[in-house]
């Protein structure tokens, strides 16, 4: 066996991050959002599941979907009992946004994707509580805000943090970069 | 998505914004199946049984974790708890004495109450139906008409004090003009001092007032006013209303103003009483051994 090239070569190049790892890692936000968080500290909780699903979108926008990011908001509708479809519409609107850029967003290195992902995590963060007052259950609360902000300045560490495990896992090497 | 490892050149797929727009349709129809129709609860407890297991197992090192905790803070909140918990009990054995002698005060009271009683009313008892919306006379019509006895002008109280007076009979209904209506009077009298008074109602459920007070006399902010029996509509000592504040008279007026709050919960659906006059009930029975 010749040593691993500096550059991953042939299909390894452009091949999208796998499938499992997708997966492992929302199973991993899912079980972390169904933690005994306080009743005080989760408003405050930035939303890392949309956080993970944008990032993973940026890497594979064929793998992951508006689709996709509906079911995983109907689970957090499921989880924060809200109303249901009220996160899954914000989620597949985030999402729908990021994969629209996504050719343009590519161009940018991580603090520019930052810039361009944080208003949509903020945006979505309010989106649920516009729903649900467009149907009249609204409430009026500014600290989803403040978690919406939170997301956007957290983003860019968390997205690092994917890219290295990702990288690592396919055995790219540090500086390889998706 | 057949054609190899390298995956077909060219792919039919749904484009991203039809996926979009189905997504958005879904979430829509969801929201307002969820909200308008409840529909959803099914899918709601199925989600709970399937996440709370799962709910409980994340939860455990927690509270393990807090239990570890609690240990160490148990003896000082033990301490604080104790000692809050005797100056309570202290406080409220104290309360405990005032409150057994305003219990005797209290019977005392009743008995007296109870001999100040009208004779010769028999209370009905009726129950609210209908309010009709009329925001001059606030009037209330209750279940109980002619047939039960009822007739024009009778008073009816609550649990609490005088709520109005019947105004209108039909057969199995009747209705009653509160006394917290626009112009409605009744005399009453300060049960401290024994002053006549009239009150009336502003056309609120929650003020009643004293146009035309002396301004010398002796009425103070909580005085409670019953009702005083000259009028030979309402019997005497039915509470009405209980001052709360006395005005000083305004412009040319030579008159004070007292506002009071209705003692009676005109707002409020309860069961009402209307106070009949025995003879009502039993119109010949009393004094007839002689008549025909």
């Amino acid at each position: 066996m010749s040593p691993a090239p500096l550059i991953p070569q042939g299909a390894a190049l452009v091949a999208p991050p796998e499938r499992g790892m997708i997966i492992t890692s929302v199973v991993v936000a899912v079980l972390l959002l169904l933690l005994p968080w306080g009743a005080e500290l989760r408003p405050w909780l930035p939303d890392w599941l949309l956080m993970l699903l944008i990032s993973w979108s940026l890497r594979a926008p064929r793998m992951l979907g508006p689709g996709h990011a509906f079911v995983a908001g109907l689970l957090l509708d499921l989880i924060h009992g809200t109303l249901l479809g009220a996160h899954a519409l914000a989620y597949s609107s985030a999402i729908f946004a990021v994969l629209a850029w996504q050719r343009r967003l590519e161009g940018f290195d991580s603090r520019g994707q930052a810039l361009h992902v944080g208003p949509v995590l903020l945006l979505a963060a309010l989106l649920p509580l516009l729903l649900s007052g467009l149907v009249g259950e609204g409430v009026s609360d500014w600290r989803p805000f403040v978690a919406g902000l939170i997301a956007a300045l957290l983003w860019a560490p968390l997205d690092a943090l994917v890219g290295l495990w990702s990288s690592q896992r396919r055995g790219l090497g540090k500086d390889a970069r998706l | 998505m057949s054609a190899g490892a390298r995956g077909p050149l060219f792919v039919r797929e749904t484009g991203l914004a039809l996926r979009y727009a189905l997504t958005v349709i879904l979430g829509v129809s969801l929201l307002v199946m969820d909200h308008r129709y409840d529909a959803l609860g099914a899918m709601r407890s199925a989600a709970a049984m399937v996440m709370h297991p799962v709910q409980t197992a994340l939860a455990w090192p927690f509270e393990r974790l807090g239990g570890i905790f609690d240990f160490f803070s148990r003896h000082q909140e033990l301490i604080n708890e104790n000692n809050h918990l005797r100056q309570e009990f202290e406080r409220l054995s104290a309360d405990l004495q005032a409150m057994q002698s305003l219990r005797h005060e209290n019977a005392e009271l009743r008995d007296l109450l109870d001999l100040a009683q009208p004779a010769g009313r028999q209370p009905l008892t009726a129950a609210i139906i209908a309010a009709p919306v009329d925001p001059l006379t606030r009037r209330l019509v209750i279940n109980r008409g002619s047939q039960a006895g009822v007739s024009a002008g009778l008073p009816v109280v609550d649990a609490r004090g005088l709520l109005g007076q019947i105004t209108r009979v039909h057969p199995f209904s009747s209705e009653l003009t509160l006394v917290v209506s626009r112009r409605q009077m009744v005399p009453v009298e300060s049960e401290r001092t024994g002053q006549r008074l009239l009150t009336r109602g502003v056309g609120s459920d929650s003020l009643i007032e004293i146009p035309y007070l002396d301004q010398h006399s002796d009425l103070l902010a909580g005085d409670v006013l019953v009702t005083s029996g000259l009028d030979g509509v309402f019997p005497r000592g039915i509470p009405v209303a209980r001052v709360l504040q006395v005005r000083p008279p305004q412009g040319a007026s030579p008159f004070s103003r007292a506002q009071c709050a209705p003692i009676a919960g005109s707002g409020l659906n309860r069961p009402v009483r209307v106070l009949l006059p025995l003879t009502a009930l039993q119109p010949v029975a009393p004094p007839s051994p002689e008549e025909p």
